[in-house]
């Protein structure tokens, strides 16, 4: 009995007979995500990233702030903890990639949510409704775009001061634009689909109409463009703090430790190789991720 | 027989917004204008007309897909068209639709399971998740698919399939009548015919009546006990089966007809051909009077400044055409 083929399905009455299998597309998702190598690889080296940024601050030896006479410019080894080398001031290195890691992960993370929360909900509202609000919505996110993003910064900086606060306001406030172009785009195809009529014809309300049929159709699109967002919010908190704009001393993060040993290529190429290369790991882990998703979520694109 | 589902002087408008520089004012296109008709329990009225005629219309109209601007569906003594939306939500449980693209027509993410079961969700919640699942398994298999498949998503199947899954979807209310809009056109002839015999097992078995929309004359032929033609949102000619395709009156209906190809390469090619001259005027400036006098061989003035009422040439059938009696 085992041994033959399960060509009549046994298996998945078998299955049926436990219960309900695969109430929607999402397990598959996984199952085919989790066969991705590169995307799962990804999601433990930023794992790694996230916990090392979190811990290791914590329990080194050296502290973010402590300057030392004694070791001002030691290159990476392995004498006295300084195993990433010491700045100009002699402050080891390794803890202040790790913690610029977190304030880095963070600001990526937070700006992501906080584009994530008005670009979807502003998107959803102008597709669903239509009409002329959705003309007037989209022409106010098309103002916004035109507005250089450094010049919208240079203002909040300029009225308010620096402020690490304003960074995760001024990068969120920006970027929501995108995503709410995107959500609204999606609405608007899911909404004029047959199976939305359909839903309509069989009699279900407007609340189910949303959820089981509009959402689960426009989350694909956006699940995979919050994990290419993520990435890019860090890299424009880098360039940012890269223009002194962003995170203030003592504080740091990768792209103004970048920044500051972008000065001292020559005499300590160390002190931009670290924060360098987390920075680019962690893009590459982000956007395989995001691809990963794209390709789960979507079978028939392949 | 008594009327099931009684359609008087139904007219669907769309109106396309004011705006740019050419187009201040705003525009109303009549899909469907001034159109009646009575569904019968158990019989098929087939519905042809060209593309762009308001048969899609029509339909989406008699089930309130689209408001419609003007007119009467009475259906158990109510007029659909005035009941409140939540009244018209427990109509839907026996007025049902099959669409025309059968893919598209079923969401991505749920399985044909949960697609099917849906309607029995929505219509009756109190039925045990037992009792559902079988009445999904047993409709599965009345439709030929098999109740293993439950748990798999609408871009594993076929377009016939999936055509297979919408019909299941509208048939598990029981309802007591199937709007199909074009059912059949995208997909191949083998496939037509299966799930054209599928339809007419259907109501052979539950008496179901079916609104049968199609530009398909030979489809409407086998289907239809009745038909109604349409052109540019208005009915030229109804009538039975046998009489309409016998005797067509109205001279678009005979243009139609004789339109049909004939697998039948002996046949001397313009035996009976009646081919129509111009194109299909656009819906949103019709031709004064009657609509089709534009591309009618019969025209005459009256045609330009009066709509011909549908006059009754036989009993049950109606013609809408100044000079019906000549043809």
């Amino acid at each position: 009995m085992s041994a033959r083929p399960d060509l009549l399905g046994s298996e998945a009455l078998a299955q049926a007979a436990r219960g309900d299998v695969s109430r929607s597309l999402w397990r598959q998702a996984g199952r085919r995500f989790r066969r991705n190598r590169a995307a799962m690889g990804s999601i433990v080296i930023l794992a790694l990233i996230a916990l090392t940024s979190i811990f290791v601050p914590m329990f080194w030896p050296h502290g973010i702030e402590d300057a030392s006479w004694e070791s001002i410019m030691t290159p990476p080894g392995l004498a006295d903890w300084h195993w990433f080398g010491t700045d100009a001031n002699g402050r080891d290195l390794l803890v202040r990639t790790f913690y610029g890691g977190r304030i880095s992960l963070t600001i990526g993370l937070l700006t992501t949510v906080v584009a994530l929360v008005i670009g979807v909900t502003y998107g959803a509202v102008a597709g669903f409704v239509g009409g002329r609000t959705d003309g007037f919505m989209m022409r106010f996110v098309d103002v916004l775009y035109s507005l250089p993003l450094i010049f919208f910064i240079i203002i909040l900086v300029t009225v308010f001061g620096r402020n690490i606060f304003l960074v995760f306001v001024a990068i969120g406030a920006v970027e929501w634009l995108t995503m709410s172009r995107i959500v609204r785009g999606q609405t608007l195809t899911v909404k004029a689909k047959e199976y939305v009529e359909s839903a309509v014809a069989i009699g279900l309300s407007q609340g189910a109409i949303l959820r089981r049929y509009i959402i689960p159709n426009v989350l694909g699109p956006v699940i995979v463009y919050v994990t290419l967002l993520i990435p890019t919010n860090i890299i424009v908190e880098s360039y940012l703090s890269f223009l002194g704009l962003g995170v203030q001393e003592p504080l740091t993060s990768w792209g103004l430790l970048i920044s500051q040993g972008a000065g001292q290529l020559d005499s300590a190429p160390w002190l931009i190789f670290f924060p360098a290369t987390f920075l680019a790991v962690t893009m590459f882990c982000f956007n395989f991720i995001g691809d990963g998703l794209r390709d789960a979520l979507d079978p028939r694109d392949r | 027989m008594t009327a099931l589902l009684t359609v008087e002087h139904l007219s669907v408008h769309y109106s396309l917004p004011a705006g740019g520089l050419f187009r201040r004012r705003p525009l109303t296109l009549k899909a469907v204008d001034d159109v009646s008709f009575e569904l019968r329990a158990g019989e098929t009225l087939g519905v042809v007309g060209e593309t762009g005629c308001g048969k899609s219309s029509l339909g989406k109209g008699v089930l309130q897909l689209v408001k419609p601007a003007a007119g009467r569906v009475l259906w158990e003594g109510q007029d659909l068209c005035a009941l409140p939306a939540e009244a018209i939500k427990r109509c839907r449980k026996d007025l049902q639709i099959i669409f025309q693209d059968p893919l598209s027509s079923l969401n991505p993410r749920m399985t044909i399971g949960e697609i099917v079961a849906e309607p029995l969700e929505v219509h009756y919640p109190a039925l045990a998740r037992d009792d559902r699942r079988r009445r999904v398994d047993a409709m599965l298999e009345r439709v030929g698919l098999r109740p293993e498949m439950r748990n798999r998503y609408p871009n594993e199947f076929s377009g016939g399939q999936c055509q297979r899954i919408s019909i299941a979807r509208a048939m598990i209310s029981e309802p007591k009548v199937i709007v199909c809009d074009e059912p059949v056109s995208s997909l191949d002839v083998s496939i037509q015919a299966q799930i054209c015999n599928l339809l007419r097992d259907l109501q052979r078995d539950t008496g179901i009546a079916l609104l049968f929309i199609s530009h398909d004359l030979s489809i409407v032929r086998y289907m239809s006990h009745r038909v109604l033609v349409m052109y540019l949102g208005r009915v030229m000619e109804t009538g039975g089966r046998e009489e309409f395709f016998g005797a067509p009156r109205h001279p678009y209906s005979q243009a139609l007809i004789s339109a049909v190809p004939v697998p039948d390469p002996d046949r001397p090619p313009a035996e009976r051909s009646l081919v129509l001259d111009g194109e299909l005027p656009s819906p949103l400036d019709p031709p004064s009077g009657c609509v089709f006098r534009t591309r009618c061989p019969l025209a005459v003035p009256v045609c330009i400044t009066q709509m011909p009422p549908l006059s009754e040439a036989a009993p049950g059938h109606g013609v809408a055409c100044h000079r019906w009696q000549e043809t």
